[in-house]
């Protein structure tokens, strides 16, 4: 009667013991994927430029993750490629940065990156090149007066640029990618601020006038 | 596009590029093909955009769909790939061992 006791004791204990090491391996796993990541934070820092945050963000950020993820459930070959690739460019952080010409959304003041209100109704937005970035093709909305052309563009769209365009319409921060990628629409005023043009304006009103019935399905599905 | 002197290691990275231009290319993906560590290749890269002989964007993909940032690539430029060639030619004209003049040729060189 006892040795079944002590052997249900020790059954017992062995599973105590495996899940409490598979917890602790599960830890480990995931301290040991910070180490790369602090190491790219620093290497960025290092940067001493505007554009770090994008070029950590856009560029290194993902190429880590993506090494991260193919060495997948081999902690330790994550570890070393990681941090091999991360110490790389931290030791290059400076060269890099002798070369970096990449605009950051910090070069425009934070003041400007969000919207002025109902009196002037006009969203700001990164510079980009507007022909490159023109996927919906709403550069022709300068071409065509004021709301007519709008709503001709407009109608133009298929759903799915529609489904891309409206919830970058709904963004309040303006500087993001998606936003100078839908609509590139914009003009530039004597002190440097970029706004969105009148008819650009007339696509978004009428954009978040098609909200309520799309909203539904567009942010439902996010 | 600016000027630049390419080296060797330089022309290993052009020389991917140039198997297809119009080919998007990754970083880390770079990193493979040539041997190259992140720490010589990523300040390469920012030299050839800085100079306008490559372009880098973001990848336009849906994140949550595919479960993964989108990743920035690098694509040569029209002007670039020109001046590429050419300077990989030259490279390859400067890195090129030269003919050893066979001995008879050499002797008769001398008696004459």
């Amino acid at each position: 009667m006892t040795g079944f006791l002590y052997a249900g004791l020790l059954l017992l204990g062995g599973m105590v013991l495996a899940a409490l090491g598979e917890l602790i391996s599960e830890e480990m796993r995931g301290w040991l994927d910070l180490a790369p990541h602090a190491v790219l934070r620093l290497a960025a820092r290092r940067l001493c430029s505007k554009g770090w945050s994008t070029i950590y963000e856009d560029e290194w950020l993902p190429e880590l993750a993506h090494i991260l993820r193919g060495a997948e459930a081999r902690p330790i070959t994550r570890l070393i490629a990681g941090t091999r690739f991360s110490f790389g460019i931290l030791i290059s952080a400076n060269r890099i940065a002798g070369h970096l010409r990449r605009k950051a959304p910090a070069e425009i003041p934070p003041s400007r990156h969000l919207f002025q209100g109902d009196k002037e109704p006009t969203r700001l937005i990164e510079r980009r090149d507007p022909d490159k970035d023109d996927l919906l093709g709403l550069n022709n909305l300068n071409r065509l007066p004021g709301s007519k052309a709008a709503s001709t563009i407009f109608r133009s769209l298929s759903q799915e640029s529609v489904d891309m365009l409206l919830p970058s319409m709904n963004m309040q921060v303006t500087h993001q990618p998606p936003i100078a990628e839908a609509v590139p629409t914009y003009t530039t005023d004597s002190d440097g601020t970029i706004r969105l043009t009148p008819a650009a304006l007339e696509v978004r009103r009428q954009l978040q006038h098609m909200a309520d019935e799309t909203r539904g399905r567009i942010f439902g599905r996010q | 596009m600016q000027d630049l002197d390419v080296t060797p290691k330089m022309a290993k990275v052009l020389k991917i590029f140039l198997e297809d231009p119009s080919k998007p290319r990754y970083g880390f993906e770079l990193m493979q093909l040539t041997g190259f560590a992140s720490g010589s290749l990523y300040p390469m890269l920012a030299k050839f955009e800085g100079a306008g002989w490559l372009t880098g964007e973001k990848e336009d993909i849906d994140s949550h769909a595919e479960g993964r940032p989108a990743r920035y690539t690098y694509t040569i430029t029209g002007a670039a790939v020109t001046a590429a060639r050419v300077q990989l030619a030259e490279l390859s004209d400067l890195y090129r061992p030269p003919t050893p003049i066979p001995a008879r040729l050499r002797s008769q060189g001398s008696t004459s």
